[in-house]
């Protein structure tokens, strides 16, 4: 037995370069590089909204960390859509064909499955690898929830001025929950002609804080979640109770 | 509320248990397959994959996620015997990583012929028993650790160990009167 205590076997140069691109170091230096992108990205249309807006805006909406407050209750935007989609695009239920297994061997993040309510039925699943984000759609009581699940790269979602946003704690989690959202008065989608293959989508809207959309966001261990219904029967609580079970703490 | 939080969640401390264990779970597939390195190193970037993948489920201290990574790379080896059936035929490059300090041409022989009745030996034993020995000889652990390890007494395994051990004697004696 002496002879196996003196195994010396070490792995080659080839394994340790393959390993540098493992996930847990690709993630953390690439996350890097996007972080960096994305504070000038958020610099540049903060200064842009300062310079632009007087008086700012209320100091309790410093504190929001997921909603950024629009300057009033009208939006008239040009939005660039990028090659990969939209992150939160929820679109038609028919995109969602993919099983639990499927999306657990296609994401490159351990996904979170509610565990509550009990009657909460997953439909299926839909991925885009590009943006590192995956949505499950689930029924409850016949209508509609889509649970977002994100690698985080930190983004806000544009609301009117006269939206109210709760924020609470859940766990270790700062959650926050907006109802209402933008009435589309009317959209277009351009292409830019010096480039065709660019799109912009033109979007002109008015905030309803009685639309029937409610959204829940937080970050979890680098991951961003977010849960998100347009029906008018499923209440806060339910969706808090959904947020409770994949909050770990 | 929702369960607890696994302690190595975040990529800074799967990062830190990396580089803690990835030389303990490469010699533990060594030991257990036998190479050649080329696979070793595939299962043993299979083996942090797959627990990074399941990170989330993971439940324990730091000396517990050693032994979820052994599991883990276990069941890769054994599955890796199941599709290609080279529980006999591996190890036979276990001789290139000894450290050979006697430069007498002969001894260095007779060492590698030792060496390779060993390991002959150690790949006809079941996996449970193989696994024993490589704890124990190629990780140097302690028998209070391997007791812990597969959920029993310190003194049954001290006993299971010993009765391996007696088994392989015999062998390597049986073995060496064949040779010669």
């Amino acid at each position: 037995m002496a002879l196996l205590r003196h195994i010396d076997v070490q792995p080659s140069k080839n394994y340790y370069q393959r390993m540098a691109n493992a996930p847990w170091t690709q993630h953390a230096r690439d996350l890097k590089y996007r972080k960096l992108a994305l504070t000038i990205f958020v610099l540049l249309i903060l200064a842009g909204i300062f310079m632009t807006i007087t008086p700012l805006r209320t100091q309790a909406y410093s504190l929001l960390r997921y909603f950024l407050p629009n300057q009033s209750d009208t939006l008239s935007l040009n939005i660039p859509i990028p090659d990969a989609g939209l992150p939160y695009e929820i679109g038609s239920s028919e995109k969602y064909t993919l099983t639990q297994p499927e999306v657990e061997a296609l994401s490159d993040f351990p996904i979170e499955w509610p565990a509550r309510p009990e009657n909460l039925l997953f439909q299926g699943a839909y991925v885009n690898p590009q943006l590192e984000s995956l949505s499950l759609l689930f029924t409850f009581e016949g209508e509609q929830i889509v649970i977002t699940q994100r690698s985080a790269i930190h983004d806000f979602q544009r609301v009117g001025s006269s939206a109210s946003i709760e924020v609470f704690q859940i766990g270790n989690a700062s959650v926050e929950y907006l109802q209402g959202g933008w009435r589309l008065t009317s959209t277009s989608i351009q292409t830019q002609s010096a480039d065709q293959q660019k799109k912009v989508l033109t979007l002109k809207a008015t905030w309803d804080p009685n639309l029937s959309q409610q959204i829940l966001r937080w970050e979890d261990n680098d991951i961003l979640f977010e849960i998100y219904t347009h029906s008018k029967t499923i209440s806060k609580d339910t969706l808090i109770e959904i947020a409770k079970s994949l909050i770990l703490y | 509320m929702g369960r607890k939080k696994s302690p190595i969640l975040s990529r800074h401390a799967f990062s830190t248990l990396y580089e803690r264990s990835h030389l303990v779970i490469f010699r533990y597939i060594f030991g257990l397959h036998g190479g050649p390195i080329t696979e070793i190193e595939d299962l043993t970037g299979e083996t942090f994959i797959h627990a990074w993948k399941a990170r989330r489920t993971f439940q324990g201290n730091e000396d517990d996620a050693i032994y979820w990574l052994l599991r883990i790379a276990r069941n890769l080896v054994y599955d890796t015997f199941r599709h290609q059936k080279t529980q006999k035929t591996g190890l036979q490059k276990i001789q290139n990583s000894i450290n050979q300090t006697d430069k007498d041409v002969e001894a260095q022989i007779a060492h590698h012929e030792k060496v390779q009745v060993l390991y002959s030996l150690l790949s006809n034993l079941p996996p449970q028993k193989r696994e024993f020995i490589v704890l124990r000889y190629v990780l140097g652990w302690r028998i209070k650790d391997i007791a812990h390890y597969f959920g029993m007494p310190e003194n049954t395994a001290s006993v299971t160990l010993r009765r391996i051990i007696e088994k392989l004697r015999q062998e390597w004696l049986e073995d060496k009167i064949e040779v010669e």
